[in-house]
């Protein structure tokens, strides 16, 4: 028998091992240890907006406002992000979250089957707010009156009558 | 509702299950034919089920009697051939051979310890993260479990799924497999629990681990099965992504069970099953996402390369035949669906001329770009390239006679697909660095059980590594 050779194959067998093993143990290690690293978790999010959909048509289309950061703060989020050690869906959820434009996807996969539109000209506009307690009277201004409040950063307003 | 949710994962399994015993007759009495056979029935009946409910859809709108006098016709009549196929089956049984066991005990118990230890490891992995995330991430909520409830909230509207008027994030052109067996699975239930896309995304990476494993215990080894498996399951974005709920892993499992019929289809010539089942499940992977169609196409395309350059031509013609025979169907569904409700894919669409792709076409820098994506990523997501290089080294090939033709077929998808992905990146209309760092990983991941499959066929198994070993030394005494 070559042992030199049998050797060697079991060399290669046992390193294929180690290492699938070091891996596993690691990530499973992050898993526990780390859960913030992996989790983006939006259940907290979808919950928002249970109340609202029952005062929402079956279907058809529902208007979206939101207040959205502007260019700067999405600049300065971003900097602020790139400064830190995060991993890369982290990153990406961070700055999607702070850019915004991730809450209205949310806010879709909450209340679909209707189709949210960024826009006023609908007679039903779900306001989806980044505080608990938005001025309305700015919305008022634009024509909005709210139907309901529901203390959570959620408004339904209807389009004013003209 | 356990019941109930078990009650709709398990019809599509049995349609499988019975359809796999009836057309191809694996002899279920080993345990890896019979993981293989289960494996591949999950996705085959999941596959069928999704087709059908779509059909059902259509026809019959929503109504849960559709779908169950639907399914329960499949099972019946499926059963009636099971049964037949039981009592009369008796010298069509395709026996798998086995290689030979390792015949190092220690090496064997090393190899086995091993195995399960990363298994055990790997499936606690997977359990822990999508625990942690139990609407998935990104793609998994903001398209397809989006897509589920649209089909099975909306009722008779649920081609609302595909408005128009829906972000283009939400990517209405994507195929449905993955909603509807979700939306399926709901209408069964009675009504909408997470735990549905979480089991599909759970069940679809065990049994791509599963058929890797058992197609190659029973085309090599068992010990090679569990080295590729082993690989597999410390991949870090097979881990990630067999727990985020997203449809790459399904088609990785898809893509993975066209090559295997493939090679079964070499293994055990008569049977042109193997063949329509390759086709089958190519074409179901076109239903799961939209590079599926680029796999098809390229599967075809390696075929007909294969036979120009063949000697067996009038065999692989007849294999081709039954290749398209088991596509059609399902082609038939993904065309009629893209013809009838979905805008133009992003990728294709927009007002983009012919004078901006030739524009893309001749900036060599996104050549370079691409490129050296493309050779960084493998290194940086699949850092077990390097493991295979030096299995390469220490155990060398070996490349059966027998499937020499499939393994062509094989490596030549390879790189037909990879061509694909190069050039769809290279006429993207996104930003590119953008497009690459958020997709690329995931494509490759597509193709890596497969890549796995076919690299462990061509190279030398432990035992093969050890006898030739043994072969050289006896050479150089005489």
């Amino acid at each position: 028998m070559n042992n030199r050779s049998f050797s060697r194959i079991q060399l290669a067998v046992i390193a294929i091992i180690v290492c699938a093993l070091f891996v596993n143990i690691f990530w499973l290690f992050e898993c526990i240890f780390f859960p913030e690293r992996i989790s983006e978790d939006i259940s907290g999010e979808i919950n928002r907006f249970i109340t609202v959909r029952p005062l929402l048509p079956g279907r058809g289309i529902v208007g979206y406002i939101s207040d959205d950061l502007t260019a700067e703060e999405i600049e300065r989020a971003k900097e602020e992000i790139a400064g830190t050690k995060v991993t890369k869906e982290i990153a990406r959820t961070k700055i999607n979250e702070e850019i915004s434009t991730i809450r209205i996807y949310i806010a879709q996969y909450a209340l679909s089957p209707v189709i949210l539109v960024r826009s006023l000209h609908y007679p039903l506009i779900v306001g989806n707010f980044r505080h608990s307690n938005p001025d309305l009277d700015i919305y008022r201004k634009q024509g909005l009156i709210p139907v309901r409040d529901f203390g959570n950063g959620v408004v339904l307003f209807k389009r004013e009558s003209k | 509702m356990i019941v109930k949710l078990c009650f709709s994962m398990f019809v599509p399994f049995a349609i499988g299950f019975f359809l796999m015993h009836i057309l191809l007759s694996f002899k279920s009495s080993v345990s890896e034919n019979l993981l293989l056979k289960s494996s591949l029935a999950l996705g085959l009946g999941f596959g069928i089920t999704s087709c059908t409910y779509f059909l059902c859809l259509l026809l019959f709108g929503p109504a849960m009697t559709g779908i169950i006098l639907s399914e329960a016709g499949i099972l019946g009549f499926l059963m009636i051939f099971f049964i037949y196929a039981i009592k009369t089956r008796t010298s069509s049984v395709y026996d798998m051979e086995h290689e030979k066991t390792l015949n190092d005990l220690k090496l064997r118990r090393i190899l086995s310890v091993g195995f399960f230890t990363v298994l055990a490891l790997a499936v606690t992995n997977i359990f822990y993260r999508a625990i942690l995330l139990p609407h998935g991430i990104w793609d998994a909520w903001c398209i397809w479990n989006l897509r589920a409830r649209f089909i099975f909230r909306g009722g008779k509207y649920w081609t609302d799924a595909f408005s128009s008027m829906l972000a283009p994030n939400h990517h209405p052109d994507y195929p449905l497999l993955i909603p509807l067996t979700v939306s399926r699975c709901w209408t069964y239930i009675g009504n909408e629990t997470e735990a549905v896309p979480w089991l599909l995304s759970l069940l679809f990476a065990f049994a791509t681990a599963g058929i890797l494993y058992s197609a190659l215990a029973v085309l090599r080894s068992k010990s090679q099965g569990m080295i590729a498996s082993m690989l597999l399951f410390s991949t870090p974005i097979f881990i990630n992504v067999g727990s985020w709920q997203q449809a790459d892993i399904p088609t990785a499992f898809f893509f993975l069970t066209g090559i295997v019929f493939l090679f079964f289809q070499d293994r055990f010539p008569d049977n042109y099953g193997f063949s329509a089942f390759a086709g089958v499940m190519t074409g179901l992977s076109g239903w799961t996402k939209n590079e599926g169609l680029l796999f098809l196409a390229s599967f075809f395309l390696a075929r007909i390369v294969t036979i120009i350059i063949s000697k067996n031509r009038k065999i692989l013609m007849k294999q081709l035949v039954y290749f398209a025979l088991g596509v059609l169907p399902v082609l038939a569904i993904i065309i009629y669906f893209k013809v009838n409700f979905v805008p133009p894919n992003d990728l294709v669409s927009g007002e983009r001329g012919i004078d901006e792709i030739i524009l893309k076409l001749k900036d060599y820098s996104r050549y370079v770009q691409i490129l050296k994506t493309f050779l960084t990523g493998i290194i940086v997501f699949f850092p077990h390239v390097l493991l295979l290089v030096f299995c390469a080294l220490y155990f060398g090939f070996n490349i059966y006679d027998k499937i020499k033709t499939s393994i062509l077929t094989s490596l030549l998808v390879m790189i037909f697909s990879m061509t694909g992905y190069f050039m769809t990146y290279l006429i993207t209309p996104y930003e590119l660095s953008w497009h690459l760092r958020f997709s690329y990983d995931r494509l490759v991941l597509q193709l890596w059980p497969s890549f796995l499959l076919i690299y462990f066929i061509i190279v030398r198994t432990p035992e093969e590594a050890f006898l030739n070993s043994k072969i050289e030394v006896t050479e150089k005494i005489i």
